[in-house]
């Protein structure tokens, strides 16, 4: 199922709120929200939704060893296996076409295929049981013995299928006793009702924008893959971004504090700044987990940027276009540590290279087929195409609002604008009611007249 | 007190949502998209497991919700804050097109000066199939049945250079496509003609060779291709003044529906046509054959002009698997088959002027064979006549391919 969805928001989200609220302890709140997010996640992949019950079911024994002999060599060793266990999951649900794919152009062999069904947000919930069982050996955390709570916190279904990645620590408390106050009600469903709005008025619409430019059923030129690159660069980020706006919302709502998941990425003056502020919690889990434990910044410091973006690339996709894509950020992020730490002092200048070489990132990004992709950056210097054309200019003329809503909502200054305008005396408050009305209303009906409501990240 | 007025405000808003969900549907929206509204899925294991439910769920949930038609009215209004339209540039649009295939294609729509047209996407791969079957089709002919193909382009192909650039050439696949041609099959220049009415036509004049918002062209249109063709068979065409021209009904066509959330409340065309079946005697039979070849014969009252349907079904119709045509003042015997898409619906009431008979025969739905329905007719020609956007679908191609079998 999908927030943006009319059957989420007309029947899913008030019947789990009704029930939730109705629930008069912690462990029917926590049933209540267990059950709905294995029908949330059923709802869409009911195949899979054995393997997300299996998968934090063994995990969970697991960690449960793992406490048990903590200090011994038994420890590592179930810790070994979960890992193990975790990676050989995702390999296989995630990776194994791809690696025989691989394997057999490197090889000349013809190894069959593979054809498994990718399982919807197993790249997110793997990180976060895989998070949960290393911080368990390094004990970060305490070891959950109850299956209902640890499901509740691997399935939960804000962020069960496109993060944000929440580590167990961050709900532990959470999970044995909540107390939801009205201001976290509030303040949740204000954060609920902007993802909304970004997701169906900024990134629905720029999709149907990029896809007119990239897509087949007219002409490549020079200004519509640059257009068409645009509008994605502001699809992904609005999203993304408003899934997890969303996601953090309902948590709130539901007495839990999900982490940020990103702060204005576009206004980055670097790319080491970029990634500070995109996709936070994925960054703090390569970081944590990997970079860290590599050596991090003491030893070979370049070798585990690298090894780390080439996973970053790697987790995003099974094809090469995401290594490729990761380990451009590899490099970039090596050579601006080595010599353009000074870059970044100069205002709009690195505002607009750095953004230059996200837009160009996201390219790579996009196009998961070799040859598209070299044809796209050809088209990008004008190659084989002309400048422009009456696509081109319609596309420009029709989206040019949402283009200037994007770039303004890419900084902080819509929100400065509107915590000023909501803290007027007496008035801020029926304003602040008034814009939310408005803004869910708006969502009902462009859900209900949208054509195409993807959300990107859910391949991921 | 901001924490009390925000929360109320959202649990209102999350309530009307579930109102409108219990409202009862809004079906007068969905009749005006020209489709029926999506039923409550059938809920067992099965539909469960396989997703079905989920997804029927949901179209049910976007279908039945209560003011549906005010709502997606005001998703338009939102849509067309989001920029603005120069009336020089025009609108292009993304949108899917079906030609009752089991296929759809992604396509581009312009909107232009009032008009809704269909963008070309060239298809190399699929015109060799188009030739191919066209070829084959030849080859199962008798050889004194003269055989012709006329592939028809549409009215963006003929708009300035600024435009029609934004597609691929159509005039480009159609030489392409008659260059693979047995040698046999003699091509009809539709194209040229169409060009040159078009030329000689005054820029603001109202009646065109090409419906405003629909993907067929007019019997003017279809003159144009009615003149190419007689100029090959060797015979004389009929002069459209001989006819009255009458004015039908309202209509706004198919693609107005694809394209109505971006257009600002068109007025709807009108329907003119050359009122051939009252000047002659005409008798029409249709004809399905299953699979198991059982026949079935219907429609014999059925008319050449049928003011019962709406837009361009108003041309026998609409599509039939054979469509049988007798003009009884005319004793010669000449009979043509067709095979065809609905284009050359408009085109028959020019034909029937030249032939006792003319057969229609509609691949997308005729499951017979070819060969038998020769033997039936002895046809002395046999046309293909398609739009050029067929040569882009490649299962209308092995549709064509396939009666030849």
């Amino acid at each position: 199922m999908v927030f943006s969805s009319l059957t989420f928001l007309c029947v899913f989200l008030p019947a789990v709120l009704l029930l939730y609220y109705l629930s008069k302890n912690i462990t029917y709140k926590n049933a209540v929200l267990a059950v709905s997010s294995l029908i949330f996640y059923a709802w869409g992949e009911p195949s899979f939704l054995i393997l997300l019950i299996a998968a934090s079911f063994i995990n969970f024994l697991l960690a449960i060893g793992i406490d048990k002999f903590q200090g011994r060599w038994q420890s590592k060793l179930i810790l070994g296996i979960a890992v193990a266990f975790d990676i050989i999951m995702i390999g296989i649900f995630k990776y194994a076409a791809f690696l025989t794919e691989s394997a057999n152009l490197v090889f000349r062999s013809s190894f069959p295929v593979p054809e498994i069904g990718l399982p919807l947000g197993i790249s997110f919930y793997t990180f976060q049981i895989l998070s949960y069982v290393v911080d368990v050996y390094r004990k970060d955390t305490g070891v959950q013995r109850s299956y209902l709570k640890f499901i509740t916190f691997v399935s939960m279904f804000p962020q069960l299928i496109a993060g944000p990645i929440v580590r167990y620590s961050q709900v532990e408390k959470s999970l044995e006793k909540r107390n939801v106050r009205l201001n976290d009600f509030a303040d949740g469903s204000r954060q609920f009702v902007m993802g909304l709005s970004k997701k169906v008025f900024l990134a629905n619409y720029c999709g149907e924008a990029k896809d007119l430019l990239l897509g087949s059923a007219t002409h490549a030129t020079a200004g519509s893959a640059w257009l068409g690159i645009i509008f994605y660069t502001f699809q992904l980020y609005f999203d993304f971004s408003g899934y997890s706006d969303m996601a953090i919302g309902m948590g709130r709502m539901l007495g839990f504090h999900f982490p940020e998941n990103f702060n204005y990425p576009y206004i980055s003056r670097s790319v080491t700044e970029f990634w500070r502020r995109w996709h936070m919690t994925l960054s703090g889990f390569f970081r944590d987990y990997v970079y860290i434990p590599l050596g991090g910044n003491r030893k070979w410091w370049a070798r585990n940027l690298l090894i780390v973006w080439a996973l970053t690339g790697l987790w995003h996709g099974a094809s090469w276009n995401f290594v490729i894509w990761g380990l451009y950020y590899g490099v970039l992020l090596l050579i601006e540590k080595l010599f353009f730490k000074w870059w970044a002092k100069i205002p709009v200048l690195s505002n607009i290279t750095t953004m230059l070489v996200v837009v160009v990132g996201w390219g790579i990004f996009y196009f998961t087929d070799f040859n598209e992709l070299k044809t796209f950056f050809g088209y990008l210097v004008g190659y084989g195409c002309q400048a422009y054309d009456i696509t081109t200019i319609s596309a420009l003329c029709a989206n040019a609002w949402l283009l200037a809503a994007c770039i303004l909502v890419s900084t902080p200054l819509p929100r400065a604008i509107y915590e000023y305008i909501t803290s007027i005396k007496y008035v801020g408050v029926f304003l602040e009611c008034i814009i939310m009305a408005a803004m869910f209303v708006g969502c009902i009906a462009a859900l209900t007249g949208a054509t195409s409501n993807p959300f990107l990240y859910f391949r991921f | 007190m901001r924490k009390y007025f925000v929360t109320i405000t959202f649990l209102l808003l999350l309530a009307a949502s579930v109102y409108i969900f219990f409202s009862p549907a809004d079906t007068a929206s969905i009749e005006a998209e020209n489709r029926e509204a999506a039923e409550l899925p059938e809920l067992s294991a099965e539909t469960l497991i396989s997703g079905e439910f989920a997804s029927g769920f949901d179209s049910y949930v976007n279908d039945n919700v209560g003011f549906r038609g005010q709502l997606t009215a005001l998703s338009d209004d939102i849509k067309s804050y989001f920029g603005f339209t120069p009336k020089l540039v025009g609108k292009v649009i993304s949108s899917t097109s079906d030609i009752g295939t089991d296929e759809t294609l992604e396509t581009g729509l312009m909107l232009l000066n009032g008009r809704v047209m269909e963008m070309f996407s060239k298809k190399p791969e699929i015109e060799k199939k188009y030739a191919e079957a066209l070829n084959n089709i030849r080859s199962v002919l008798p050889d004194n049945v003269k055989m012709y193909s006329m592939l028809v382009p549409t009215q963006l192909e003929f708009a300035k250079p600024i435009y029609r650039n934004a597609q691929d050439s159509q005039e480009q696949c159609i030489e392409d496509i008659d260059s693979m041609l047995s040698a046999s099959i003699t091509a009809v220049d539709a194209y040229g003609r169409l060009k040159a009415a078009e030329e000689s036509r005054p820029e603001d004049s109202e009646d065109g060779l090409y419906f405003k918002m629909d993907h067929h062209w007019t019997m003017d249109g279809a003159y144009c291709g009615y003149e190419a063709l007689m100029e090959k068979t060797g015979m004389n065409p009929v002069d459209k003044n001989d006819f009255e021209l009458k004015q039908g009904e309202d209509f706004y066509g198919t693609l107005y529906l694809k394209a109505k959330s971006d257009m600002e409340d068109p007025e709807p065309e009108k329907l003119y046509y050359y009122d051939v079946e009252s000047e002659g005697d005409f008798e029409l039979v249709m004809r399905v054959v299953y699979d198991d070849g059982s026949e079935l014969e219907y429609g014999q009252d059925a008319p050449i002009f049928d003011s019962t349907k709406d837009g361009y079904l108003f041309f026998l119709g609409g599509d039939q698997p054979i469509i049988e045509i007798t003009n009884n003042k005319i004793k010669d015997g000449k009979t043509i088959m067709i095979i065809k898409d609905s284009y050359a619906n408009a085109l028959v009431p020019w034909l029937v002027n030249n032939y006792e008979k003319v057969v229609l025969i509609d691949p997308r739905s005729f499951k017979g064979s070819l060969t038998k329905e020769v033997e039936r007719y002895s046809p002395d020609e046999l046309a293909v006549v398609n739009y050029v956007f067929t040569t882009t679908f490649s299962d209308y191609c092995e549709l064509l391919n396939d009666i030849a079998e």
